[in-house]
């Protein structure tokens, strides 16, 4: 490979190399590999120039000399995201978070925090346990994600489902805009005058600024916390009951399913004791006041038992409960032991059609020849179909995605959406159709061009385009095969 | 006055009108903020009022914004859900004109505000464009949050049309008590103390006015567990009294009071964690206001017969980066210092409202 800079960008990197340090500016074929994927598996792009800037003035350095230069911006954290948000799909600078990953300040009369954008998320729980707090938002990758990256998407995790999304944990942020200037959008005091700018600024994939300074909610521990683990021998009986807890009014932590193949998978993977023949298991988990858990206690066991589980176990303790949640953290990377490239879907359907959009995708499945395993959070009614596929096999990719496209037109079709928490990115921007009218696009591109009039900020994401992103490099044909660091 | 009976004939009713538009629920609260335009033609929201999707067993709803924030109460009582969301006069207010207002209540301590409850919205652009928001179901990252903008925009930006909200389960215990005669000081202390394991409570509310300051705190959820934080916090506060859901209703709904002389309103916003030191200043400057304070939510709401030296108010909230906002009464400075990214607002402002016809004059963004 060529060890030299391309001419039309020596001036570029020369400027950027002044504000930040050369050895923040990487633009060496193999310093940029590593950033023309995410963990999504389709859709890769190389940038051509990296910056890893250490703070706020140094991003809007970046920023500044970058737009001036036309060159499109994209900002990443940890590289974990499921739908292309940081893979540079018009090419351009990528500014990496790595190097702003401080927990600023900890303020426990507020229960907030103040952190720059590439802290870990599970970082920031560890540094406020002496607080008894911590923060709620726990996608699969939190061990890798990154909070920037989390805001950016607003992702979600198990315990969403009680807590809610990464929307309703940030508080305020420092947005550097595509002009390079910085400004704040704050609502640590509630409802100040003017319109709700961060309501629009989390969720954004990027396309509106770039975050360089977060204040998150922190949530108080729980009294007590118990993990059950359900075993089924039938799939239909396994969403009915994730239907009846809902219904019956107990709004569990989290309440997850894996289901099919997936569950031989992820025990042979990372022992987390589930039985190797169930068709589906459901992991629940309660928490809030010893009384409350008592309550909720009995009805789940109650519930199970009407829908015949096979057996419903309870975590005697935390070893055995990080167990339990091992099996599902960990099941993408389980199911690389099935076929070595993947494919994953994010789509969310009313809770009452569980059992309806669960038995359609093992149809779907067998129709399309692709292995299809559900992790996913069934509590929510928000689906992870994985497939599973070897790209070497003929016709492969047009099947998996023809399969994955039914499902996701089913979850629209029965009142629902076409990502729960992934994001939109490159993949499913074209679906946005399925769900939004051109008027409804239309809004979202003016609103966007408030931000960003002219483009810049992470372009080709989110929202259909026209013919002006014609030309990105998809990878399609050369799907990464499924990596130890991908999670659902 | 016009009163649309379909969302569409809303748009088209926007899009035919060519002065100022001024969209209207019960009007409870269109004192709030600058006088509409005067030769504005009202849109009676009213009849927008019916709920297009509802399955229990979801626990999501969708509502036309003209329905009674109280009737949708009632609807989902029968089925043993409600929303967590008690803003000033729900009884009688609509959804629209609440979220439009930005008002809500001190369960926001324990359930959050109405934004984090909202999942999807269908709005009325100013050239009477419908636009899609969001969604139903309880998790959606599909497109930008637009309908979070519209919540406390007076209807500036758009026209509330129809809402999707999640629900919750009613809680199967509801008890309350309040703590009377102390300072506000001393009541914001207890109510931190209250906060702490083994409690989990829902709401706070300080209540001063020139005659007693009292403190209301309230749990919900599981009996068991409801009557042991009860229990407890009367062994060590043992001048609580316990008081009804009732009496949290009717606090809420009279705060701002014309038969006690009531003139003026004042939003006060400040990060929980400067309010202790802003009580001496605020109870200096405004020694005979009634007031309702949210202790651990960071909001102050002010009723007086006068307006108080609102320059002083602001003049100590500085340092804390508070905020006061004269809601009701005259004041030429009402929203205080031009909101940071003021241009991003107006840009927007004129995008989806390019003849500024919806509620011209009424907020900050001008």
């Amino acid at each position: 490979m060529p060890n030299q800079l391309a001419p039309e960008y020596a001036q570029l990197v020369h400027d950027l190399a002044a504000a930040i340090g050369t050895r923040y500016v990487l633009w060496r074929p193999e310093e940029l590999m590593m950033y023309e994927y995410d963990g999504s598996a389709l859709d890769m792009a190389r940038p051509d120039i990296v910056v890893v800037p250490a703070t706020t003035a140094e991003v809007a350095a970046c920023v500044r000399i970058a737009a001036t230069a036309g060159m499109p911006i994209v900002a990443r954290g940890g590289g974990t995201g499921l739908s292309g948000g940081s893979v540079p799909a018009a090419g351009g600078v990528v500014i990496s978070t790595g190097r702003m990953s401080k927990v600023l300040h900890v303020d426990e009369v507020s229960r907030t925090a103040r952190v720059q954008p590439g802290l870990i998320n599970t970082d920031l729980s560890e540094f406020t346990a002496p607080w008894n707090l911590h923060f709620a938002p726990d996608p699969s990758s939190q061990k890798a994600s990154t909070i920037g990256g989390n805001a950016a998407e607003n992702s979600g995790g198990p315990h969403c489902l009680k807590y809610g999304i990464t929307t309703s944990h940030v508080l305020a942020v420092t947005l550097v805009l595509a002009d390079g200037s910085i400004t704040t959008i704050d609502n640590t005091a509630p409802d100040a005058p003017g319109y709700d700018l961060l309501g629009v600024i989390v969720g954004s994939e990027g396309t509106l600024g770039i975050v360089t300074e977060l204040t998150v909610r922190l949530m108080p521990n729980p009294e007590g916390v118990k993990t059950f683990l359900a075993i089924f021998d039938d799939l239909d009986s396994a969403s009915d009951t994730v239907s009846a807890i809902i219904a019956q009014g107990v709004i569990p932590a989290a309440l997850e399913m894996l289901e099919g193949q997936g569950i031989a998978l992820v025990e042979q993977s990372v022992h987390a004791g589930y039985p190797l023949d169930a068709q589906a298991v459901l992991l629940i988990e309660i928490d809030g006041m010893h009384e409350e858990i008592a309550a909720q206690t009995a009805q789940i066991e109650h519930i199970c038992a009407h829908f015949e589980a096979r057996e419903l176990r309870v975590a005697q303790d935390e070893e055995q409960r990080k167990k339990l949640w091992s099996g599902r953290k960990g099941a993408l990377a389980a199911c690389a032991r099935l076929a070595p490239h993947y494919h994953i879907q994010d789509g969310v359907v009313p809770r009452s059609k569980l059992t309806e959009i669960l038995r359609l995708t093992r149809e779907v499945a067998k129709r399309q020849r692709v292995h299809i395993v559900n992790i996913f959070h069934a509590g929510d009614g928000n689906l992870h179909p994985l497939l599973l596929f070897d790209i070497r096999e003929e016709g492969i990719i047009e099947r998996a995605v023809a399969a994955s496209e039914e499902i996701l037109m089913a979850c629209v079709k029965a009142g629902g959406t076409i990502s729960g928490e992934h994001g939109i990115g490159i993949e499913k921007r074209d679906y946005m159709k399925w769900l939004f009218s051109e008027d409804d696009l239309w809004a979202m591109r003016q609103m966007r061009a408030c931000f960003d009039s002219r483009g810049v900020m992470n372009p080709c994401k989110l929202i259909p385009t026209g013919a002006s992103c014609g030309d990105i490099k998809s990878a399609r044909a050369g799907a990464k095969a499924l990596a130890a660091g991908a999670w659902i | 006055m016009a009163k649309p009976q379909t969302i569409a004939e809303l748009a088209n009713m926007v899009r035919d009108t060519t002065g100022p538009i001024v969209p209207r629920g019960a009007g409870l609260h269109q004192g709030i903020g600058n006088p509409a335009h005067a030769d504005s033609t009202a849109i009676d929201m009213r009849a927008l009022n019916v709920v297009s999707d509802y399955i229990p067993s979801d626990l999501t709803i969708t509502v036309g914004a003209g329905m009674v924030l109280g009737e949708l109460q009632e609807q989902l009582a029968v089925h043993r859900q409600w929303l967590p969301w008690d803003a000033p006069q729900h009884r009688h207010a609509t959804i629209g004109g609440l979220l439009a207002s930005g008002l809500s209540g001190p369960l926001r301590h324990g359930a959050g505000a109405p934004r984090d409850w909202l999942l999807g919205m269908h709005f009325v652009t100013g050239d009477g464009r419908i636009i899609k928001s969001g969604g139903k179901v309880v998790k959606n990252v599909a497109g930008y949050d637009m309908h979070k903008l519209h919540i406390g925009a007076l209807g500036t930006l758009g026209i509330i049309a129809e809402v999707s909200f999640k629900l919750a389960p009613l809680p199967e215990a509801d008890e309350s008590i309040t703590i009377t005669g102390m300072s506000i000081e001393h009541a914001h202390k207890i109510a931190y103390v209250l906060r702490k394991p083994p409690f989990n409570p829902s709401a706070f509310l300080i209540e001063a006015t020139p005659h007693h300051i009292r403190l209301w705190v309230r749990w919900q959820g599981a009996a068991a567990a409801v009557t042991r934080q009860v229990n407890i916090a009367r062994a060590r506060q043992p001048i609580a009294k316990a008081t009804t859901t009732g009496s949290w209703d009717h606090l809420l709904n009279t705060p701002f009071n014309k038969s006690h002389g009531h003139a003026v309103q004042l939003r006060i916003g400040c990060a929980p964690q400067s309010l202790e030191s802003f009580y001496p200043a605020l109870q200096e400057i405004a020694p005979n206001a009634t007031m309702h304070i949210m202790p651990t939510v960071g909001i102050i709401r002010l009723y007086a017969p006068q307006m108080p030296d609102v320059a002083a108010l602001r003049a100590a909230l500085l340092p804390f980066g508070g905020y006061v906002v004269v809601e009701i009464g005259e004041d030429p400075a009402r929203w205080g210092p031009t909101p940071a990214n003021i241009a991003i607002m107006r840009q927007l402002k004129k995008a989806w409202d390019p003849d500024n016809k919806l509620n011209p004059g009424r907020y900050v963004i001008e």
